[in-house]
Formats: C-alpha cells, structure tokens, sequence
C-alpha cells in the first residue's frame, strides 16, 4: 500500500523530472493529483511554475557546487575540457584566476546639465576671457621669437621650445573616436578585426605585432550592442585558455582601437578573441574572432 | 541578510563580501531599480550562504561571489526578457516566497540544473539529433520559434523531442545512463 509519505517523498525526488518533462503521462498523473492533496506540496509546485516558465532554460552546464569540487566529479571534468565557460568558472572557483572588480559606472553620453550660479558664471566668464587672452600673448610671443634667436636656457626655467606631453583629451564615450592611450614605446595603428558573414566561420585576421611595441590596439567589428552594457573581452588561445582578459563599457569597446592588450600576452599562431556581454534583450551574448598572431619581441 | 550565527559562516567579512556583490549586481543589471539590484544582491547571498554551509569553505570566496553573481545576473536578465511587455516588475498577484521555500526551490533548481546537464550529454553523446532541441529550449527558445528559424514542422520538432524524452526514461531505467548526483553536492 503506498501512503502519503511515499507520495510525499517521490512528489520530492521526482519534481525536477516534471518540470523537464521527464516523466510519462501516468507519473506525471500522480505527482499532480499528490500536489492537489498536499498543501506543502501543491505551494512548492505552483511557486516553481510561476519562478519560470520553462526549467530547461539556462541550463546545460553543471552547478556550481560540482564546479568548485575537487577533485571534480569526471562526468563534470568531461564537461568542463570542452567548455570555455566552465573552465572559467572552474579557475575563478579554484582561485587560480581573480575576476577584476567590474568599472565604475560609465559616464552618460550627455553632459549632464549643471547649475551654475551667478557667482560660477561670472568666474567663468573671466576665466575664458584670461584664456582668450593667454593665447593672444603666446602668438604674438612666438611670432617676435622667429627672429630673435633663442637665450640659453636658465636654470631652473622651461624652454621655450620644450615639448610638455601632455595626456590627450578623452573623447567622449561613443564617439567613434580612438580611445586615449598611455604614451607607447612604439606606437602600432589599430587592427580591425574581420567580420563573419552571416552563417559562415570569420576569417582569421592577421596580427602582426612590430618590436619594441608594448601594446596591441583592435578595433571590434560593428555589434550593436545595447548602450550601456559592459563587455567583457578575452584574449585565448585555441584549446580556450585565457592569455588576457578585460572588462570595459560597450562604447569604449567599439570605438577604433578601443580593445588593448599588453603585447606581450600575445603568442605566434592561431588564436581567439572572445567578446561577451549581457544584452538585455536576448541574455547572454558573445562573438568569437580568429586571430593569426606574428611577434617580433 | 541576516548575521550569520552558523559557526561555518564565520571568518568572512559579510559587510565586506555584500558590497562586492551589491557593486557587481549594479554592473550586471545596470540600469535597473535599486529594489530589482538589492532582490538579486540578496540572492547571491543567500546562494554563497548555503553554498558554505553545505560544501564548507570555499578555495576563493571572491571567485565564488563572481560566478555566483554572474550567474543570478543571467538569470536574472532572462527572467525579465520573459516577462511581457508593458507588465510591472511587481505583480499585484506575485506571492512573497518565505525563507522555506526559497530554500526548497534552490534545491529544486540544483537538482534541475544537473539533471538537465545530465540530459543534454546523453543527447550529445548517444542522440545527437535531440541535442539542437535540447540546446533551444536551453536557449530560451521553444519549438514553434526553432521551427520557424531552420524551416522545419513544429510538430515533428514536438515528435522527435518526445522520441528523444522517451529513450532518455528508457537509458535511465534501464541503468544505461549514470543519472545520480555526486556526494556532497552544493
């Protein structure tokens, strides 16, 4: 005779089952009419049907109680050698890879609108006439020094010619622009990466990486992502394993050169270049390019 | 969260270990209502919690916190893709879930997640045509969509994965399949 406990407990053991669709029609039978009897029971099902809609979503990958184990379970390993995103999840579990903390929110596109009192205006005002002025003296300085030659230089004072570096303005975000760079031992113009057409595998696109350059600027291929997403990027080799990865905002990603590796983390031959975001619309995203990688370190 | 008092949940810097994961969350789900971002931050707190006090302490409470959090993230946008347009993120009829039954569908959703996982490598391994349906409904797409997208018959999409259901039940009665979960799951 089967009682309310067995019931209760297969109800238990047979749930997830149900709601993959599992079970055959007569199971299915009993568990709903065990739900109907149970109070416990019928709660916990119909709070499962209303936190999704469909439990096969988003699954495919083991918990992340197998993934932290170890040693790992060998059907988890299986699964883990072929997947990229596992062994990710698997390195940041163990420890072995630090996850850098995500960027500080991203400026608006806008700028936003400030209230200035009259006070502020008025020094404003003063302050662009001073530069109107500063500018006005330095040419007219330049020019008289065309033909006067140079003094030597005091200590102690800048010359006239020096050169002061100074870090180029950021451009705004979105802007299309190239993003603003430390200063380079050798500077290398970006790489635009190629783009797949549609259905069809991308081309591998050639890197090919000049001595004494310390960096490594791409440009992405247009993605439409979302305004405001962040976009993580990786740089792997062809087995997965990540040689350089970084988080940046979708606009700074996309702008001509806006992804920069370190040279150095770039090895000879064929390797991927990861990009994957979260898009609001359609969930989990990511694109994958082909790189054919020559050094001259 | 309430102050842990389970001796195993000590020796963590919980005020430390929430805003990581609050600061996280508001990269995730940028854009979203501070009320929406606390929920999720609850969320991957409470799945860190469990997670100590069953497997014990982790290798990397920092990578647990990540993966967790990237995870509740995912989830989390999926959910909202689901829900219709124009409909508000609180529903009037919603039921607040008590502490008991978050826990028992965290259960149920770690059970799901290796069943699932399970299915899919019996499809790949030994029924590879159920893998692309397995892989849609993964992909938050169901049939009436994968039929229209590769100019396939909805019902014969709604056959095969009723073929591919049944020698999954068969495998698994049959001890075929190793179905059951490892020890000490988290």
């Amino acid at each position: 005779m089967i009682t309310h406990d067995d019931d209760h407990a297969r109800f238990r053991s047979q749930l997830a089952d149900h709601l993959l669709d599992l079970l055959d029609e007569q199971e299915n039978a009993v568990l709903e009419s065990h739900a109907r009897h149970c109070p416990d029971c019928g709660r916990l099902l119909a709070a499962a049907r209303r936190e999704r809609a469909d439990w096969w979503e988003g699954t495919g990958h083991p918990p992340v109680g197998l993934l932290a184990a170890e040693p790992l379970d060998e059907r988890v390993r299986l699964h883990v050698s072929g997947c990229a995103d596992c062994r990710d999840e698997v390195a940041l579990l163990s420890g072995a890879v630090v996850d850098p903390a995500p960027a500080p929110p991203f400026l608006p596109l806008q700028a936003p609108t400030v209230r200035r009192s009259a006070h502020g205006r008025i020094w404003v005002t003063a302050g662009s006439v001073a530069a109107v002025l500063a500018m006005i003296l330095v040419a007219r300085q330049q020019s008289a020094q065309r033909d006067v030659p140079s003094p030597a230089p005091l200590a102690g004072s800048t010359q006239p010619d020096a050169v002061v570096p100074q870090a180029p303005p950021a451009p705004p975000l979105g802007a299309g622009e190239s993003v603003a760079a430390p200063p380079l031992a050798a500077r290398m113009e970006p790489i635009a990466i190629a783009d797949a057409t549609r259905g069809e595998s991308s081309p591998a696109t050639a890197v090919s990486i000049p001595a004494g350059v310390t960096e490594v600027p791409l440009t992405l291929p247009a993605l439409f992502l979302p305004e405001g997403v962040g976009v993580v990027v990786e740089l792997r080799r062809v087995n997965g394993d990540v040689l350089a990865r970084q988080e940046l905002p979708a606009a700074r990603a996309q702008a001509r050169g806006g992804v920069r590796f370190e040279a150095g983390r770039f090895s000879d031959g064929p390797l991927v270049l990861r990009v994957a975001w979260l898009d609001g619309v359609s969930g989990a995203e990511a694109r994958e390019y082909s790189l054919n990688v020559t050094t001259h370190h | 969260m309430a102050e842990p008092r389970d001796p195993s949940m000590e020796g963590y810097d919980w005020a430390d270990i929430r805003n990581s994961v609050a600061h996280r969350m508001s990269y995730h789900l940028r854009g979203w209502e501070p009320s929406e971002i606390e929920d999720a931050t609850q969320d991957v707190l409470l799945r860190v919690a469990r997670f100590i006090r069953r497997s014990g302490p982790p290798r990397a409470i920092d990578g647990l916190t990540t993966v967790i959090a990237r995870r509740v993230a995912v989830e989390r946008i999926r959910s909202r893709m689901r829900r219709p347009p124009g409909r508000p993120v609180q529903e009037e009829d919603a039921v607040t879930l008590d502490d008991s039954m978050r826990r028992d569908l965290l259960d149920l959703e770690e059970d799901v997640a290796w069943k699932a996982f399970r299915a899919r490598e019996f499809f790949r391994t030994r029924q590879t045509p159920c893998v692309e349906l397995a892989d849609a409904r993964s992909q938050g797409e169901d049939f009436k969509q994968l039929a229209a997208r590769t100019n396939q018959s909805h019902l014969a999409l709604l056959q095969r994965w009723s073929r591919c259901m049944k020698k999954l039940r068969a495998a698994i009665a049959n001890r075929e399949w190793d179905w059951e979960r490892p020890g000490g799951d988290a």
